[in-house]
């Protein structure tokens, strides 16, 4: 992958290089080209032009009537100058040596000119600039001959010649800079990308340790940022999870341990008595029931987990509470917990009847299970126009305020004796704060001036038909 | 595949061998001259010229491939994309070859030709019939007369001045005088100057001064790089140099005195050249008579 990225991103950024530098080699010198043509057509046209007017008022041609009227010839700096009669003979030729004086010239231009037209022609080769132009000599509408004019310029042609080598010099200063840098930016763009494919390899075999270090201040920076965090929270994750299989193996261990010690007990000891065996089979039904306990909250989790969850809708809270509250009752009144329930606001908020009842019934039992006779527990509706609060209020045995950033989290348990001494299977809040914070709510605990402890909830209000509006 | 580029390569070389053959020049091949395309302006000649084969033309005795090829230059559908000068209906009424000239009769249609076009039609006959051995000029006649307005009733090949000649570089055989750092006297080397169109003898040879010596280390230039001429010019025999007046030319008067001579000499080594006159700001500074070579070593040798 490195070698295709490296090479497309070269040879692309090459290739827009040298088609500018194409243009920049050709463009300018076309451009000065036609430039140079043109003032030599208009030079030519000049010159000719004066020397054709010096012409006219001849009736007819002849060697010496042409040398005398073209005296002007000497001033113009034309390489060659022609005149012939109607007949092609040449009458003049300024040549200093081997003049074609007498002979025959049949230039396209000269004859042209002859047939009565105007003509031009430049041509740029052989480091020269050549050009020639030939107009007809008039006497009362009749051709009676043509002058001729060519330039050899080797002067303007060096000036082109010297702007094209430059530009080529330029061109290929340009070109071996382009490569070598294309070549050195290319090596850094793929090597990033080799950097952070590496770190995204050997996260996938299952080093999570694995972080992308890539410099810069682009978006393959970004992009190795966002890794970075993905691979934290990937980690994070993993370590949370073999936690949580480790914590939920000790559970599930610890009431098959007992299970297997007392059955084993029962099994091993002859001749127990019917009471004693009556009590550890009672032992043995509890444990299971923990156990089965464990294991619906394990379920519980696993499906907040997976997201299978039902879909929301408008619920009205109060109802739930009150039914959660009512179940409660009696449990409460056994431990000697006074339980109040207070509908300040009602509500309707986007969750089922299930999540709620479990939020409410979770943190009530907590509040009844930690307090002590004569304590009690108050379950409080209320809210604003944004959100829907349930506060479930206790003068229990409270929560450390160091264990509180931890209260929420699976298996952990403030004081494990009681805990289980209680039943609890150490995932109640665990429950509460996914399936809150699932709904899109809010979940807090803090201790209660006076003793005990605060779990205030919070949901999103929802404007639902025939509920409590904002 | 293998056999595909085998394929490819025989017919390649096939190819290859049947335009080698193609450009094989003959002895039978001879070049007819036509007329351009009319609104023909490129820089080039408005006579061309396509080449014909005559089978057997080298066994043929003069007279009769004059005829042939006569025939074929009027033959209207011969030009091959070049016009035909002669006027629809021209035949060839008699044509003869004795002491190098062809006698060329033609019929009336051909006297209706005039001006340019007559002197294109007489050329592209003459370059035809003198490229044959014993034909050096040509005489062209209607129905047995001369034509009275046509100024040259001999024509030959000399009489015509074709571009691609005339464009060409053409060279001249200098004597270029420089410093023997021997014998501290001047000395003449032969060069041959690449003299371009527009461009002067005197130039051509004061741009070869001071480029300098070539392939002799003893020798060495007297005249300055920056020498700068304001004029010069040819007045019948005459040559006149004038130099700007903060010519950078050596202060030591015997080095001085040996560029100026070795400037005048190198002049005076050009034909039609026979006295030389140097000015300095427009004031006459010095003149040379048509002298032999100042006594030096031997001429070193040409370096064309």
């Amino acid at each position: 992958m490195r070698a295709n990225l490296q090479t497309k991103f070269s040879v692309s950024y090459i290739a827009v290089i040298i088609a500018v530098l194409v243009l920049m080699n050709t463009y300018p010198l076309t451009a000065s080209e036609d430039l140079v043509f043109r003032s030599k057509e208009t030079t030519l046209k000049s010159s000719v032009s004066v020397m054709a007017t010096a012409l006219t008022g001849l009736a007819e041609l002849n060697e010496e009537n042409v040398a005398s009227a073209l005296t002007v010839a000497e001033e113009t700096g034309v390489s060659r100058i022609l005149v012939t009669d109607a007949a092609g003979r040449i009458l003049y030729d300024t040549r200093e040596t081997d003049s074609a004086l007498g002979r025959y010239v049949f230039y396209t231009e000269i004859v042209q000119a002859l047939r009565g037209n105007d003509a031009f022609y430049v041509g740029f080769s052989d480091g020269a600039f050549q050009s020639r132009y030939a107009s007809p000599v008039i006497y009362r509408s009749q051709t009676i001959g043509a002058v001729y004019a060519y330039e050899y310029d080797t002067e303007q042609a060096a000036l082109l010649l010297n702007l094209q080598d430059t530009l080529l010099r330029i061109s290929a200063a340009v070109l071996v800079t382009v490569v070598i840098v294309s070549g050195f930016l290319s090596r850094v763009l793929t090597r990033r990308f080799g950097l952070l494919a590496g770190a995204i390899r050997q996260m996938r075999e299952g080093d999570y340790d694995q972080r992308a270090s890539v410099g810069g201040h682009d978006e393959i920076t970004e992009i190795a940022g966002e890794f970075n965090s993905l691979a934290d929270r990937l980690q994070t994750t993993e370590e949370v999870r073999r936690r949580f299989v480790a914590d939920a193996s000790h559970e599930l261990k610890t009431p098959l341990a007992g299970i297997r010690l007392l059955s084993d007990s029962i099994l091993q000891t002859e001749d127990m008595d019917k009471a004693t065996v009556r009590e550890f089979v009672g032992d043995i039904e509890q444990e299971s029931e923990r156990l089965t306990r464990i294991t619906e909250d394990l379920l519980r989790l696993t499906r907040l987990d997976s997201g299978a969850t039902e879909s929301a809708e408008p619920v009205a809270v109060a109802p739930v509470v009150q039914r959660a509250v009512h179940m409660l009752r009696l449990v409460a009144e056994e431990r000697g917990v006074d339980l109040r329930c207070e509908i300040a606001r009602e509500g309707v908020v986007l969750a089922t009847e299930d999540d709620l009842h479990q939020v409410i019934y979770n943190l009530t039992e907590n509040g009844i299970k930690y307090n002590h006779s004569g304590g009690f527990v108050s379950v409080r509706l209320s809210g604003d126009d944004e959100n829907v609060v349930l506060t479930v209020e206790d003068n229990g045995i409270g929560i450390p305020e160091a264990d509180l950033p931890r209260v929420f989290d699976r298996f952990y348990r403030v004081d494990k004796m009681r805990s289980r001494a209680y039943g609890g299977t150490g995932l109640g809040l665990a429950i509460v704060s996914d399936t809150v914070r699932r709904r899109g709510g809010t979940v807090e605990a803090a201790m209660r001036q006076g003793g005990g402890s605060v779990f205030t909830v919070r949901f999103p209000r929802c404007a639902a038909e025939g509920g409590e509006t904002a | 595949m293998k056999r595909t580029f085998a394929a490819l390569a025989a017919l390649l070389l096939l190819l290859a061998g049947c335009a080698a053959n193609a450009e094989q020049p003959s002895p039978d091949d001879y070049e007819l001259y036509f007329a351009a395309p009319l609104d023909t302006s490129d820089g080039g000649d408005a006579i061309r010229s396509r080449t014909l084969r005559i089978e057997g033309g080298a066994a043929l005795d003069t007279a009769s491939l004059a005829e042939k090829l006569t025939a074929a230059l009027l033959d209207p559908a011969a030009g091959e994309g070049l016009r035909s000068p002669f006027p629809s209906g021209t035949t060839l009424q008699r044509l003869s070859v004795a002491g190098g000239r062809a006698m060329v009769d033609l019929s009336e249609q051909y006297g209706h030709l005039s001006g340019v076009d007559l002197s294109i039609a007489d050329c592209c006959l003459t370059l035809t019939l003198t490229q044959l051995e014993g034909v050096n000029a040509v005489r062209i006649t209607v129905n047995g007369r001369e034509l009275p307005y046509r100024e040259t009733q001999l024509l030959t090949a000399a009489d015509t001045l074709l571009s691609g000649v005339e464009d060409t570089p053409r060279p001249i055989n200098v004597s270029l005088f420089f410093l023997d750092a021997e014998t501290g006297a001047l000395r003449a080397q032969q060069q041959t100057l690449a003299l371009y169109e527009g461009q002067s003898r005197v130039s051509a040879v004061l741009a070869a001064l001071l480029r300098g010596p070539e392939g002799d280390d003893t020798l060495l230039p007297l005249l300055p790089r920056e020498l700068d001429t304001l004029s010069s010019r040819m007045d019948g025999s005459v040559c006149s140099i004038n130099l700007t007046a903060d010519t950078p030319l050596p202060r030591d008067e015997n080095l001085r005195a040996l560029a100026l001579d070795s400037l005048a000499h190198s002049l005076l080594s050009l034909s039609g050249v026979e006295r030389v006159q140097l000015l300095i700001g427009g004031e006459i500074a010095a003149e040379w008579p048509a002298a032999a070579e100042p006594a030096a070593a031997e001429p070193a040798e040409s370096e064309s």
